[in-house]
């Protein structure tokens, strides 16, 4: 496998072409490379370093709240825990955060609609620049959830294009128990943060 | 015993040489198609009607008896090594007779009890062609040899169709797609036949397609802010009735937007294809959508 997650074999036609192809290329990639814009590499984003801010560290019970996953170079990845709720069987909720600050990069499962092998339906899709639709759930006639303690929905992956900070915001949050015409869940807290490049 | 097979039930026990010929319960049936025959004579379109009997033993051959009154069967065509035959050329939206007798060398049998029927009826053209769910609107249906009494079928649950005028060549029927309210079956979306099934069990068919009203993915209308939305909410409530099926008490007919008594992966598709979209008043789209409280311009 090459840098790019290629098999190496798979260029191995271009070993065929000639040397004005080589030089055709490079001009090419010279001309696309900056208008690109979803190459992804820590180079093309000038050595930004990402992070993330938890506006709540320490999330009380019936709460839902970001936190840092992990972060490599401009990539930061956000986790959406949930904290001490019982009978939980999806989320839905719109995370808006400064475009002009951030990309959404993607999204990883979680562990809690996973428990019992289960497998969980995740939506997830920046309808506009900087809101991220999110729907996470179990599906059909299982159980739900009883979560103790503070345990990963699901994870998002950001990418910084800028120096600075970008709120992430949830809004319209809700959390649904296992009703046949579910019903928000009162009393949930929902705690954002900051996407930070510096 | 051989017997003649008919569109009525009878049993007039015709007697031949090598057996006896009943009329019996048995039925038409039809080949062919009347599109030629249209071309090369719009003002008189001839149509066609089958009839098959069962053979008589020791017939040499059968001489089929037809015409437009029972009394006065005057075209005849003879059939030999087969029991079956297509009667051409017949006017349209007239009642036409037949009767069949067998012979051999020895001479020919009486005639077995006489049947009738319109020819085959035809379908050229259905106005509209396709419907959505929730419509309510008058179908039209262009052809020919619409006997009376005669039915329109779809097999879509949900769909309901009712003749309610009719001539030769055309019927006028009232159709309605549910869901037309909350809480009902909606019609099955998709192409289907639709069959035009004469008195006597003819049928015609053309296709019909019944097409999915997109403004019911919006499930979750509980709350004004999601409303003409679809997001996470939509798509939780289709999950916890998936796999839901009509009579399970987990199935409910708002959330089945297809129509096909399940609540499955084609309405997550369908949230999924949408999602995060807003109603526009015939589609969803993400212009639609009013700026979320908070995001950045």
């Amino acid at each position: 496998m090459d840098a790019f997650g290629l098999p190496t074999g798979a260029w191995g036609i271009s070993m065929k072409v000639s040397a004005q192809t080589y030089i055709v290329l490079a001009v090419l990639a010279i001309l696309v490379v900056p208008s690109g814009g979803c190459g992804g590499s820590s180079e093309m984003s000038g050595g930004l370093e990402a992070s993330f801010t938890a506006e709540e560290p320490a999330p009380g019970p019936s709460s839902v709240s970001l936190g840092q996953a992990g972060s490599s170079g401009d990539r930061v990845e956000v986790r959406v825990q949930v904290t001490d709720v019982s009978g939980l069987f999806g989320a839905a909720f719109y995370l808006t955060f400064d475009p002009a600050m951030a990309t959404f990069d993607g999204h990883e499962p979680g562990e809690i609609l996973e428990s019992d092998g289960h497998t969980p339906f995740y939506l997830v899709e920046e309808g506009q620049p900087g809101v991220i639709v999110v729907s996470a759930t179990r599906l059909g006639p299982v159980p739900a959830v009883d979560v103790t303690g503070s345990r990963t929905l699901m994870s998002l992956r950001f990418r910084v294009i800028d120096v600075g900070a970008s709120g992430a915001v949830f809004q319209a949050g809700a959390l649904y128990g296992s009703q046949l015409q579910p019903e928000p869940m009162p009393g949930v807290s929902w705690f954002g943060g900051q996407i930070v490049g510096r | 015993m051989p017997h003649l097979r008919t569109g009525r039930s009878g049993c007039t026990v015709l007697r031949t040489l090598g057996g006896d010929l009943h009329g019996a319960g048995g039925r038409w049936w039809i080949a062919g198609l009347v599109a030629a025959a249209a071309l090369v004579w719009p003002a008189a379109r001839a149509s066609e009607l089958g009839l098959a009997w069962n053979p008589a033993p020791g017939a040499a051959g059968y001489r089929v008896l037809y015409g437009t009154a029972p009394t006065r069967l005057d075209r005849q065509i003879e059939v030999r090594g087969a029991t079956r035959v297509v009667l051409r050329n017949l006017a349209e939206c007239t009642t036409w007779y037949a009767s069949v007798t067998a012979y051999n060398a020895a001479g020919e049998s009486a005639p077995s009890p006489v049947v009738s029927s319109w020819p085959r009826p035809a379908v050229h053209a259905l106005r509209p062609r396709q419907v959505t769910q929730g419509d309510q609107l008058g179908l039209t249906v262009v052809g020919t040899n619409f006997a009376p009494a005669t039915r329109i079928e779809v097999d879509s649950a949900g769909l309901y169709l009712d003749v309610v005028a009719q001539t030769c060549g055309q019927l006028d029927v009232e159709l309605t797609a549910e869901p037309t309210a909350a809480g009902r079956r909606p019609a099955q979306v998709g192409t289907f036949e639709l069959r035009v099934r004469s008195p006597e069990g003819l049928m015609a068919a053309g296709p019909f397609e019944i097409a999915v009203d997109p403004s019911r993915f919006d499930v979750n209308r509980s709350v004004p802010s999601t409303v003409g939305r679809l997001d996470g909410d939509d798509a939780v409530w289709i999950a916890r009735r998936f796999s839901g099926r009509d009579g399970d008490g987990v199935y409910d007919p708002d959330l089945d937007f297809d129509g096909d008594g399940w609540i499955d992966g084609q309405e997550l598709a369908w949230i999924g294809s949408n999602f995060g979209q807003c109603w526009s008043g015939s589609a969803w789209t993400h212009s639609a959508c009013p700026p979320v409280p908070g995001a950045s311009p």
